[in-house]
């Protein structure tokens, strides 16, 4: 009798629900690599691990919300295309004030050289594109295994 | 009473809190009377300020234009300087994408429009239809070329310009002498440049278009002449803005300011005697007050530069009364009048005076704002001073705390650079090396990249006070700043390893070892460089017999019988790459080495070397320990008559 209306019922919790967005599936040889970000399912938001995108458009009368998420879906392309194969983690978008920092760990087999060039040319560009004062807030690992936090 | 004082103390309880315990009231003698302080007026930013205040320079931090990660932090000059370039590149190409390519960037949202970061608008071209007000915009924006442009479309078109907006155009013009300050928009590069005190002469373009625009404008007045005569003494033509300016009195218009302050500043230029030199300045001086133009700070700050190119006795007249009226105008000095009364009362006829002593006093203590080009030059000139003729560190240390509290005084690289090298060649001499190294640490490599010049005057120290201890420290410095490929710093390195003290304590052992790793460091990192250079056809490092020498007795005292084979193998082997021979005191040390270790190998290749250079009792010395020792057996002494390792090969 339990069993089924156990069953039946409109069950929430997350062994239930099956839920997949922000999930990575175990591989058959244990050979994916995962961030310390990848291996913390959404639900452990705000509690593991931090927002990706930090700003106010999710707050009561927040302005620009729709176009802000384009904005920084843009920054995120732009980021992976321009610093091509160099980003470890995913790009974290801040927006304090008018500026907008875009943060991340990057891999260090590029001549250091070249990360500045790429710097100050993704930090004009995106300027003007976003019309506001952006700034890249860089960190570096030596080798690509360095951010791995679990391997499923 | 007591018996709760008693428990207080035995369990440790503060005094006062005791005293709460007990009934008994205090006894109130001599109650200070409590004065409550007057209400002090405050600002609405008092309080940022104090803030501020407890925020001092962090100097374990990289300088903000980099990026704050251990990769990417410069150390050494030529990366600082290559990666600031490479982000202004960057940029630049950024601009250029935007400049080209109009059409992909058309997305504006931003309401009201930030006219900075609109895409650049599209350049005026010549022989296009311009109005007037492009031409305003132009001068507006401050764009050179692009003005000259319009300028000319404007012409081939038979448009007519206003006479205010052509002497606008006439100040900007002259005033940049019709090159385009390309350095306006890259800060880096600018940082990076190095900036002349003194402005080149004869750079003034003659028959440009500067003269051929005041030539366009009808009703020449004051304003018209000063312009073109302010470009043309700016830009070094200076005999033929005197002329104009001889010219303009003899029609009866009065001068800028800016005028005079130029001529003031050429007059060692214009007149050659000192008392021409004196009568001129004085005339332009009346001529001024003639004129009715009130003098400046810039005025004065450019005639006292003039007053250092006068006499002894003229100088030490005129500096004093410059001064006073100076006070008497109510003009406050600015760090450039103390560059100049320094120029002029300190030099090599004066000696030393008290004049430095006296303006350090007065100067160092404060922050000060830049009102003269020349400000900026105070602290090189300062310590330039200090240097020649009072080495005082506790002078070059207040100029080094002025530095620090005033950071935009040293405004750009070769400006800091001269600054610290004058700095650290005085410490070098008069610091105590402990202290030195204090400051060393705080400054370097953030603040500052000792040249090659400063890395040995700090060697050179080091041997003179003995402070071998810090020999590791200063080795893995120079690695970084890349300043292994200097001979002679490698040399002073390879000398201090060597003379360490031999002593039984820890530390002087520990040092014996690290010393030997620096030694092998120093010989892996020579040898790379040498196959690197050998492959694209470039002099090899060499490495001297003395410092090869100085290496085996590193490794000897270590105990590194390994490196102390390869060394001399090399010494042998590669004798056209080793100048010198190495001395015999050292080769006896290796021989003694050798024989107490009853290295048999290395015995014979020191005796058979030694025979060939010629240290015959180096020889003597180990085929007497080889008669000795039964060890070496018969056929050593054989074996080391013979000369050729070829035959002792065959044998073998």
């Amino acid at each position: 009798m339990f069993a089924w209306f156990s069953r039946r019922a409109f069950s929430t919790t997350n062994s239930l629900c099956k839920k997949q967005a922000g999930r990575y599936k175990p591989s058959k040889h244990k050979g994916k690599h995962l961030t310390y970000e990848q291996a913390c399912p959404p639900y452990l938001i705000a509690h593991w691990k931090s927002w990706l995108s930090w700003n106010t458009g999710g707050m009561l009368d927040g302005v620009r919300t729709a176009e802000t998420v384009m904005d920084d879906m843009f920054i995120r392309k732009f980021m992976f295309g321009t610093f091509h194969r160099l980003f470890l983690t995913e790009v974290i978008v801040k927006r304090r004030h008018n500026m907008i920092y875009v943060g991340g760990v990057i891999d260090q087999s590029t001549l250091p050289r070249k990360i500045y060039f790429l710097t100050g040319y993704t930090e004009e560009l995106l300027s003007y594109v976003l019309k506001c004062p952006v700034k890249l807030e860089l960190q570096s690992v030596p080798h690509r295994d360095d951010v791995t936090y679990r391997i499923v | 009473m007591k018996r709760i004082l008693g428990l207080g103390q035995r369990c440790g309880l503060p005094r006062r809190r005791v005293s709460q315990l007990s009934t008994e009231s205090k006894s109130s003698t001599a109650e200070p009377e409590i004065v409550i302080p007057q209400r002090i007026p405050r600002g609405p930013t008092d309080i940022l300020r104090a803030l501020a205040s407890t925020i001092h320079k962090d100097h374990t931090a990289p300088h903000y234009k980099f990026i704050d990660d251990p990769y990417l932090i410069p150390v050494s000059n030529p990366e600082k300087r290559s990666y600031a370039l490479a982000m202004e590149s960057g940029r630049k190409a950024a601009r250029y994408m935007l400049t080209n390519f109009p059409e992909c960037f058309k997305n504006d949202p931003a309401e009201p429009k930030v006219e900075l970061f609109n895409p650049p608008r599209a350049a005026f071209q010549p022989g296009a239809q311009n109005s007037e007000e492009d031409l305003v915009r132009c001068i507006d924006e401050i764009n050179v070329a692009e003005s000259l442009v319009v300028y000319e479309n404007l012409k081939t078109h038979g448009i007519k310009i206003s006479q205010e907006n052509l002497l606008k155009l006439l100040q900007m013009v002259s005033f940049f002498n019709e090159t385009p300050p390309d350095e306006m928009l890259s800060i880096e590069s600018k940082h990076l440049k190095r900036k002349e005190r003194q402005p080149r002469r004869n750079q003034w373009k003659v028959g440009g278009v500067a003269e051929k625009i005041f030539e366009e404008i009808e009703n020449k007045d004051g304003e018209a002449y000063s312009a073109l005569i302010r470009g043309m003494l700016k830009h070094g033509n200076v005999d033929r803005g005197y002329k104009l300016f001889e010219e303009m009195l003899t029609k009866n218009l009065v001068p800028t300011r800016h005028v005079f302050n130029h001529l003031i500043r050429w007059v060692p230029l214009l007149k050659e005697s000192h008392q021409s030199r004196l009568a001129f300045l004085m005339e332009l001086l009346n001529r001024m007050e003639e004129c009715g133009v009130r003098p400046d700070l810039i005025t004065f700050n450019s005639a006292l530069s003039a007053c250092s190119r006068l006499g002894h006795t003229d100088r030490s007249k005129i500096v004093p009364e410059l001064l006073a009226e100076m006070r008497f105008l109510g003009i406050e000095p600015s760090l450039a009048t103390y560059g100049h009364i320094l120029e002029t009362q300190c030099t090599p006829k004066t000696g030393p005076s008290d004049a430095l002593h006296r303006v350090l006093a007065e100067v160092t203590q404060r922050q000060w704002e830049v009102r003269d080009p020349d400000d900026l030059f105070f602290l090189v000139v300062a310590m330039e001073k200090v240097v020649a003729y009072s080495p005082d560190r506790d002078l070059a240390y207040q100029l080094l705390d002025m530095a620090e509290l005033n950071p935009h005084l040293l405004f750009n690289a070769y400006n800091e650079s001269l600054f610290f090298q004058q700095l650290f060649k005085l410490l070098c001499v008069t610091e105590d090396f402990d202290q030195l190294m204090l400051v060393y640490n705080r400054l370097v490599p953030n603040t500052y990249s000792p040249e090659a010049s400063v890395v040995q005057e700090i060697l050179t120290c080091m041997q003179m006070q003995a402070a071998h201890r810090y020999l590791p420290q200063l080795w893995s410095d120079i690695v970084l700043l890349y300043h292994v490929e200097r001979e002679p710093i490698l040399k002073q390195v390879l000398a201090l390893a060597a003379s360490v003290e031999v002593g039984e304590t820890e530390e002087s052992q520990k040092l014996q070892q690290q010393c030997a790793v620096l030694a092998q460091d120093m010989q892996t990192r020579v040898e790379a460089i040498n196959e690197e250079r050998s492959r694209v056809f470039r002099m090899p490092i060499l490495l001297d017999a003395e410092m090869l020498s100085n290496m085996l007795l590193t490794y000897l005292r270590a105990d590194q019988m390994a490196w102390v084979s390869k060394t001399l193998e090399h010494l042998i082997k590669n004798q056209h790459l080793v100048p010198g021979v190495p001395s015999a005191t050292v080769l006896m040390k290796l021989a003694e080495k050798a024989c107490e270790k009853e290295d048999k190998a290395m015995a014979l290749a020191c005796a058979r070397y030694c025979d060939e250079i010629g240290h015959e009792t180096v020889v003597d010395f180990i085929k007497e320990k080889a008669a000795e020792n039964k060890n070496f057996g018969p056929d050593f002494l054989t074996r080391l008559e013979r000369k050729e390792a070829a035959e002792d090969r065959e044998i073998e």
